[in-house]
Order: structure tokens, then C-alpha cells, then sequence
């Protein structure tokens, strides 16, 4: 009985117990109040901040790849020099040149011919242009290049018709591919008529590129194909 | 008799001030963190920025200096798309006399050419007359031969006069490719 009272007196009295349990509730609340705040405070500060830093890593990075391309390009280029550019760019317009004219081409097929005791008996040009980065397999990103993303290859083909022996025929088709006046041919056809005399239809392909004109300092890099042309003698 | 004015306060009262002390110091304290570590981004974002700034000026040095090579740099990109194009027309090139000097290698003397057309993708047909049964068949042998050259042959018309001669059309298809190699010009 003694000891049921001690206890009794050792407990605190109701309204206390009450008022304890709302300081713990209150305390609580605090708690997690404040975690609520950091996990809203990191949400809408941090995490922003957080990734606005790696955006600004990731900038970072690409600036320096973008500047060193650039600082390499800058190198090959000078490094070439005026003079040695424009020496290969002679021997390169020589089968690519900038333009054709159609009259000028057909009068140089039928004066030609005529070296090699041929007879053009008919010649019908005609022009047309192609988007060839496909082909020559170059990738201009657009972002990069805002502008010249095209490069057009023009091509002047036509059906020929010549007369003549048939050894002479093909001398002269050499003398237009290896002279780089025609690329190609297509759709060659021989037919032998009397005295000892041939006729050659054929399509003579021939192409021409326009210079590259205000190329965007970003644009990528594009090897030149030195070994197909002959090394000019000069030095730079 | 001196009289204790001072307000009586329990052990139980006494810790829960200083749990309350404790607790409010806990809020400064993660408040403290918070701002420390909102401080440290916010410098590290400064400190960022600043360097994609000093990129940024150093690329425009760059492109300024590539700008005044000019019209250096457009003749070099001339330079490289007329050789990139001529790579490309150089792999779809052939010189007819390679053709030509291989189609009359393969053909008898006593052979007539009616007609014989090529094409750039190295298709061929041939029109031809030869004095006998036998010589044609020789022919179509000689060119079945040569199957790294000649990939497709096949006999289109075959008639016969009453003279013994053979008039005979062949189509078929060069590797153009093999045929340069052969003729080491590429």
C-alpha cells in the first residue's frame, strides 16, 4: 500500500503528462518541419544551382574542344601557306574547274576531235547540279555551319555522236579523261560503218565545282586529297 | 530571515530548458548548414561561369584568327571539296581504251564487231559474227573464263546462215575494278 502510494506520488499529474506530450508532438513537428524545408529548399535551390554547374562543366568542355579544333585548323591552314594552296588549287581546277560553259565545252570537243581525225556529228549538253556531301561522304552539322552547309557539284553530260576510226575514238576519249576535260563516260556504244569508219555514241560526263566562298569559322576541318593531285614543285 | 525570492524551478524544469537550448541550437545550426552549403554553390557557380567566360573569349581569339586568314581558308575548303569530288569521280572513273584493249584481247581476229557498247557501271553487249559455230563457242569460252573480270555473261540471240556463219549477241557485266587491277590502272 505504502509503496503503491510513493508511485502514485511520483508520477506527475495529468494536465503535466498532457503538457509534455505537446512539447514532444510540437518538438516533432519542428523536425520535421525542417526536413520538409531541406528537401524543398534543395529541390527548388540546390538541385537548380547543382545542375546549373554541370551545364556549365559540360559548356566548359565543349569550349575547350571547339578551341583546340579551332587552334588546329588554324595550324593546318597556315601552315599550308598562300602559295602551296594555290598551286594545288590549279592542278585541282584542272578536272574540277570552278565552271563550265556549255558553247565553250562543245566548241573544244569538236576541235579536238578534229586533232584526232574524228567528226562530231552530234553534241547535245545539258546541265544539271547535285548535293554531293552524301557522296563524298562529308558531315557539315548544321548547328556549326549556320550557312554553305551545300556543297553542289555541277555536271555537264551529254550524248555525243563521233565518226571516225575506231582507234582514233578511244585515243581521244583518253585524251578527255586524262586531260580531266571529262570525268566520265556512260553509256558508250560502237558501231562500225563502212570504210573502215566507226560511229561512238557516247555520254560524256563532266563535272564542276564553284569555289567555297565565306566559310564559317566553326565549320569542321576537311582534309584535302593531296595524293591525287601532283605535288607542286615550289616550295612555301 | 532571509527570503529566497527567486522563482523556485524543478530539476524537470531545468532539463527542459536546456533540451529547449539544445533543440534551438540544433534549427541555428541546420539553418547554418544550409546556408553554408547555399554559399558554396553559389561560389562555385561564380567561379564556373567566370571560366566559360574566359572559353568563350578565347574561342572568339580563335575564330578571329581564323577570320583573318582570309580568303586563305576559302581557297583551302576549294582545295579539299574539288579533291574530296574528284576521290568520289575517280572511284566511278574508267578509261575507255582499258575496256576497249580487253574486249579485243578476247576476241578471235576473224571476229566481226557489229556493235559493242559499255556503260560507267561496266555493263556490256556485243554484236558479233564469227566465221564458225566452233569460233563463237570459243569466244564465249574465252570470256566465261575470266570470272574475276566478267561477272555476268549471257548469249542473247544466236543464228546461224547458210555459210556457216555465226551472228551471236553477249551481254554480261565487267568489275571494272578488277579489270583496272588487271591493267594496273586504277
Amino acid at each position: 500500500m505504502e509503496q503503491l502510494n510513493q508511485r502514485q506520488q511520483s508520477m506527475p499529474p495529468d494536465g503535466a503528462r498532457k503538457k509534455k506530450s505537446n512539447g514532444l508532438l510540437i518538438q516533432g513537428l519542428i523536425a520535421l518541419g525542417l526536413l520538409v524545408f531541406s528537401f524543398v529548399a534543395a529541390f527548388f535551390l540546390y538541385i537548380p544551382y547543382i545542375n546549373e554547374i554541370n551545364d556549365l562543366k559540360e559548356k566548359q568542355t565543349k569550349l575547350k574542344t571547339d578551341i583546340s579544333e579551332l587552334q588546329n585548323k588554324y595550324t593546318v591552314i597556315n601552315s599550308l601557306g598562300v602559295r602551296k594552296v594555290g598551286e594545288y588549287l590549279v592542278e585541282a581546277r584542272k578536272y574540277v574547274p570552278d565552271d563550265i560553259r556549255i558553247a565553250e565545252l562543245a566548241t573544244f570537243i569538236n576541235a579536238n576531235a578534229q586533232k584526232y581525225n574524228l567528226v562530231v556529228s552530234r553534241l547535245n549538253l545539258s546541265e544539271n547540279k547535285i548535293d554531293v556531301r552524301k557522296q563524298i561522304n562529308i558531315n557539315i552539322p548544321l548547328g556549326t555551319a549556320g550557312k554553305n552547309t551545300e556543297i553542289i557539284l555541277g555536271q555537264i553530260e551529254g550524248p555525243f555522236t563521233i565518226n571516225g576510226s575506231k582507234g582514233d575514238i578511244f585515243k581521244f576519249l583518253d585524251f578527255l579523261v586524262d586531260g580531266g576535260y571529262a570525268t566520265n563516260f556512260d553509256r558508250v556504244s560502237i558501231v562500225p560503218g563502212a570504210n573502215n569508219t566507226w560511229t561512238v555514241n557516247f555520254v560524256a560526263v563532266h563535272h564542276f565545282l564553284p569555289p567555297a566562298k565565306d566559310i564559317p569559322a566553326a565549320y569542321p576541318l576537311i582534309p584535302p586529297r593531296f595524293d591525287l593531285l601532283t605535288v607542286p614543285t615550289t616550295s612555301n | 530571515m532571509a527570503v529566497n525570492l527567486l522563482p523556485q524551478v524543478s530539476d524537470r524544469e531545468l532539463k527542459k530548458v536546456d533540451s529547449n537550448i539544445k533543440g534551438f541550437l540544433g534549427v541555428i545550426l541546420w539553418c547554418g548548414v544550409m546556408v553554408v552549403i547555399f554559399v558554396i554553390l553559389f561560389f562555385v557557380k561564380g567561379l564556373e561561369t567566370g571560366t566559360v567566360r574566359e572559353l568563350e573569349s578565347q574561342k572568339s581569339i580563335e575564330i578571329n584568327k581564323i577570320i583573318g586568314l582570309n580568303p586563305l581558308t576559302d581557297d583551302y575548303y576549294t582545295l579539299a571539296y574539288k579533291t574530296n569530288v574528284l576521290n568520289y569521280v575517280k572511284t566511278k572513273q574508267y578509261k575507255p581504251t582499258v575496256i576497249q584493249n580487253y574486249i579485243d584481247s578476247k576476241l578471235d581476229t576473224t571476229v566481226t564487231i557489229s556493235q559493242y557498247s559499255f556503260d560507267a557501271e561496266g555493263n556490256i553487249a556485243l554484236q558479233l559474227t564469227a566465221p564458225s559455230y566452233l569460233s563463237a563457242m570459243r569466244i564465249w569460252h574465252s570470256l566465261l573464263e575470266d570470272k574475276d573480270v566478267i561477272v555476268e555473261l549471257t548469249l542473247n540471240s544466236f543464228s546461224q546462215d547458210s555459210l556457216q556463219s555465226v551472228t551471236f549477241q553477249l551481254r554480261g557485266r565487267l568489275n571494272l575494278e578488277a579489270l583496272y587491277k588487271k591493267n594496273g590502272t586504277t
